[in-house]
């Protein structure tokens, strides 16, 4: 598998009035060639700024560094201005939460679409046109002459989403980073917004990191999940690994606070406690003092990482061999259950093609 | 749009009667008139003889409707301080030189406030930053009468490059004679640079914190491109709610300027006709200033939707 982005150690600081704010702690994080990867956790954990940073767009007050931090062969740490605007748009695109805020209000969205493509090519006005008029129908938008003169406080939010990702696909990028893209949106025209990303992906073979808190968002669009805590990765896996056989008290807190399908309305069970303050970096394990879990030591020690297979790795001291047996959430059970007999029938499946 | 003008006259129109109204009873409900300073130490005889030539010795409520009247024909009447001066021929005679100083004061302090503003938004926290600081809390801090001697005596005076006082007239009125008019144009042009500096940088800051800027730099535009496409514009919207007020006040004279540099302009008279309780032409200034002050702003309403496509002049 190729990897398109490859972060390691990734650290960011952020210089406040209040002093440093250690937003992003040491990630590791790959992204393969054609897959979604989710990256969840609670609001405040770091996602932004970690992804932000792959592209150079953090506040001016941050300060990344990095043992590795690359696209493909190209090294991001230490990019011209130029070759920063290169990349941005063009090979690392970039989707928002709040698409009416991330338009411009003053200018028509053909040509705010335009605009991302002329920067990187040269191209004919007319071509221009017919291109960005093009891309607007290729994103499911039905009359696109009509909505390339619109402002868009004059289009639905799901247009506006829509035509944010226009504009972030137009010229073809090898990597989309979507920021809670549903997540201002309703329910309905959230699952229009997950299946256009999933056919556009596809169409153009693209590698997205998907970043959400909703794990039903997460269910219906990641092949890998990493978790993330106070600015740090605490469970990365396959989709399969971390819904069926999650490992961190963290991830099985997430896991319960998704609205069951048989009764969606029902008051959703949320992780008891607030994060942590991110200026102070603690000795022991920063969720501890909201685990439920938590053993002596993850007030004293940072967990190491624990590798249960190729792809799933964990963060939690409930892993080590030392560690008295413990019983998971009713709910975290029944999914290791099935998770076991997936495994067997593929075991089985893999036995009989033998 | 014709019947959009239509509407805003009948405001124009009703705002200025309210305002007018207002006015007049306003003055009449402080004690004291315009005429009891003078009049004090007449005889009884001849105080009310002077009264009676000047009808303050009607009722409140007949005095309005008179004033009211003549208003509405488009008389202001005479100055009961100033006998033979009206306001007609006040516009004529003192208000083009002050709204020859205000155009020119604003077409030089409200230009380069903006640029400077802008300067000071780009390169935050630079010294260009520092330096619009630090001159805008100067110019703001230093009243224009203080700049307005300090101009007089180092160019007009030490160097002699301008005369120190005095205003062009006759066909030199509205344009020519320029030399007399560079330092009083100063003197009250840095105030607008300090305003709209401070305006401008403070709402292009606000801009650039905007997740629409953050989309424009995603799409791997240059920075450049970023503040000539997305930020200067939208940046410019709260200026546009400035601008009215400003022209009604340029226009109508600024009483400091206007005295040390013996500017003949309606900014002193009307002062002093404020001072002296002279109902007539206290009513003319009000209604010249708030006229300026709503037609500016339906100018200003236009434009507006010009730059903010999300507004809406009228509902189709
Ligand atoms: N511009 C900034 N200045 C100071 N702190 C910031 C800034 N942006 C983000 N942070 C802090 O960094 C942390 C991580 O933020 P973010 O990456 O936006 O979280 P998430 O996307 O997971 O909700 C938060 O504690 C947030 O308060
Ligand atoms: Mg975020």
């Amino acid at each position: 598998m190729v990897k398109v982005i490859e972060a390691k150690k990734l650290q960011v600081t952020i210089q406040t009035n209040e002093g440093p704010l250690y937003a992003v702690r040491g990630v590791d994080l790959d992204l393969f060639q054609g897959e979604t990867l989710a990256l969840v956790g609670e609001s405040g954990s770091g996602k932004s700024i970690a992804t932000h940073s792959l592209m150079g767009l953090l506040p001016k007050n941050a300060k990344v560094t990095a043992d590795k931090l690359a696209f493909g062969k190209t090294d991001l740490l230490n990019l011209t201005k130029s070759q920063e605007q290169q990349i941005r748009g063009a090979k690392i695109s970039m989707i928002f939460q709040d698409p009416l805020s991330a338009l411009n209000p003053t200018m028509r969205v053909g040509k705010q679409i335009a605009e991302a493509l002329t920067h990187h090519q040269h191209i004919s006005h007319h071509e221009l046109k017919q291109r960005v008029l093009r891309q607007i129908k290729d994103v499911g938008i039905p009359n696109p002459s009509q909505t390339y003169r619109k402002y868009p406080h004059q289009l639905s939010g799901g247009q506006r989403q829509r035509i944010l990702i226009a504009m972030a696909l137009i010229d073809h990028p090898e990597v989309l980073i979507a920021d809670e893209p549903t997540t201002a949106l309703d329910v309905t025209i959230q699952a229009q917004i997950l299946q256009l990303l999933k056919q556009q992906k596809q169409k153009y073979g693209l590698s997205m990191i998907f970043i959400t808190h909703d794990m039903g968002v997460v269910a219906a669009i990641a092949d890998r999940v990493a978790v993330m805590y106070a600015g740090e990765i605490i469970e990365v896996g396959t989709a399969e690994e971390i819904f069926y056989h999650p490992q961190h008290p963290y991830t099985w807190g997430l896991l319960e606070a998704v609205p069951s399908e048989q009764n969606p309305d029902e008051k959703l069970f949320t992780l008891p406690g607030t994060p942590p303050d991110l200026k102070t970096i603690s000795k022991g394990d920063p969720f501890a003092p909201r685990n439920p879990y938590a053993l002596d030591i993850d007030f004293e020690q940072k967990p190491p990482v624990f590798q249960l297979s190729d792809t799933h790795f964990v963060k939690s001291w409930l892993l080590d061999k030392r560690t008295p047996a413990y019983t998971p959430p009713e709910t975290i059970q029944k999914r290791w259950q099935t998770f076991k007999a997936r495994q067997r029938g593929r075991l089985n499946e893999a036995s009989i093609s033998v | 749009m014709l019947k959009m003008i239509l509407r805003r006259a009948v405001e124009l129109l009703i705002s200025l009667f309210l305002i007018a109204s207002a006015t007049f009873f306003l003055l009449a409900a402080i004690p004291g008139d315009a005429l009891s300073a003078q009049t004090n130490r007449l005889p009884e005889q001849a105080r009310k003889q002077v009264y009676k030539n000047s009808g303050l010795n009607k009722p409140v409520m007949t005095r309005y409707v008179i004033t009211m009247d003549n208003m509405v024909h488009g008389k202001f009447g005479e100055s009961i301080v100033t006998p033979g001066q009206t306001m007609t021929k006040v516009l004529k005679e003192k208000l083009p030189a002050s709204a020859r100083l205000g155009i020119q004061q604003m077409l030089f302090g409200i230009p380069l406030g903006l640029i400077m503003g802008v300067l000071a938004a780009i390169y935050k926290n630079h010294w260009i930053d520092r330096f619009v600081t630090v001159l805008s809390l100067l110019l703001m801090s230093v009243p224009s009468l203080v700049i307005g001697l300090l101009l007089q005596s180092y160019f007009g005076g030490k160097l002699g490059w301008f005369p120190i006082i005095g205003w062009p007239e006759g066909n030199q009125l509205w344009w020519g004679g320029w030399s007399y008019t560079i330092l009083p144009t100063l003197a009250g042009g840095i105030g607008y640079i300090a305003g709209y500096a401070r305006l401008l940088k403070n709402s292009m800051l606000d801009v650039l914190g905007s997740d629409y800027i953050q989309t424009a730099y995603a799409k791997g535009l240059s920075g450049r491109s970023v503040i000539l496409h997305h930020i200067i514009r939208n940046a410019f919207i709260p200026v546009t709610t400035s601008l009215p007020v400003s022209i009604a006040f340029g226009i109508t004279g600024s009483v400091f300027v206007e005295s040390i540099f013996v500017i003949p302009g309606v900014g002193q008279f009307f002062v002093q006709a404020l001072t002296n309780r002279d109902v007539p032409i206290v009513l003319g200034e009000t209604v010249l200033l708030a006229a300026l002050y709503i037609v500016t702003l339906f100018i200003t309403d236009i434009l507006y939707t010009v730059i903010d496509p999300r507004i809406k002049l009228y509902e189709s």
